[in-house]
């Protein structure tokens, strides 16, 4: 795919398919010429996001009134909920840096990603729940929409799994028969030379944070992740 | 950098451009949606979008 401003823009903006996301992440790994303008773009985005609220002025009424009685999708109806969600648990107390995430998590929803329990917890949706139950990231499987990165058990017991979709990264960990999603935060980050790598390499400081907190000893090698996947992910 | 900067790069922007650039960028609408809202087909929104962006960063230094 030929890189370019506007392919890049969309990229950010989670408007491309997912398969183009993954394809332009890795370009931008190959192609650093276009660090810069990542970077000026994210700062861009933190910018916006700081003034958000104020912000919210600029867009005109009418269109405020029209977007409140627009006929909204079901899909877009969830993800308006699950930024609901990400910002009561989430993103208040985890500040501005994961608010300036917001703008590209519900993106990768649609293709299923994140769902809520009925209890209100984030779970992973389908096919991310069957990504993390089968996907072994010793095996490598570069053209995979979703991305494993590190496998471990938490101090309590279960066990957890990071991953890559598109421009978000999380941290799940397996507890009453679902994925329990425990953080999910965007990859674009400060130093634009590591902002699109893949998989574990680029995991969002969120996101590695979480893992510092909750892991029991060390990641599982390739030998253990494939026993915890043979026994279905159960911990201990 | 000062909040007030933002304002003033926001303001210099055509209301066309800070209108997509506001539901896309600040309300987290999908381009499609955007354009709807809007009645923009979703390349004219693309490129508001993208003039929006290129004005800001040179207004703002980033």
């Amino acid at each position: 795919m030929h890189l370019d401003k506007d392919i890049l823009n969309r990229f950010i903006d989670g408007e491309l398919a997912p398969a183009e996301m993954v394809q332009v992440a890795q370009q931008l790994a190959s192609e650093p010429g276009w660090s810069a303008y990542l970077r000026s773009q994210e700062k861009l985005k933190t910018v916006l996001a700081e003034r958000f609220r104020q912000v919210e002025t600029t867009v005109p009424q009418r269109l405020i009134d029209a977007a409140k009685k627009a006929p909204l999708s079901p899909w877009w109806t969830a993800q308006m909920r699950l930024r609901e969600i990400l910002a009561m648990r989430w993103l208040i107390p985890a500040g501005s840096l994961l608010a300036a995430s917001l703008f590209v998590l519900w993106f990768a929803a649609p293709s299923g990603l994140l769902m809520e329990d009925a209890s209100g917890h984030m779970i992973a949706g389908a096919r991310l729940a069957e990504t993390l139950n089968t996907q072994l990231a010793s095996a490598g499987n570069p053209s995979a929409t979703t991305q494993i990165g590190i496998s471990f058990r938490d101090r309590t017991g279960h066990d957890c799994r990071t991953f890559v979709s598109g421009s978000n990264a999380g941290l799940a960990c397996h507890q009453d028969d679902a994925w329990q999603i425990q953080v999910l935060a965007s990859t674009a980050r400060e130093d634009p030379g590591a902002a699109y790598q893949m998989a574990g390499a680029a995991m969002p400081p969120a996101v590695r944070d979480r893992v510092q907190a909750i892991i029991a000893g060390s990641p599982f090698d390739a030998a253990a992740e494939r026993a915890a996947r043979d026994r279905h992910w159960s911990g201990q | 950098m000062e909040l007030h900067a933002v304002d003033a790069a926001l303001q210099t922007l055509p209301d066309e451009q800070r209108e997509a650039l506001a539901l896309v960028l600040i309300e987290g609408l999908p381009y499609r949606q955007a354009a709807d809202l809007l009645g923009i087909p979703i390349g004219t929104l693309t490129s508001r979008i993208g003039r929006a962006r290129q004005s800001l960063a040179l207004a703002l230094g980033v």
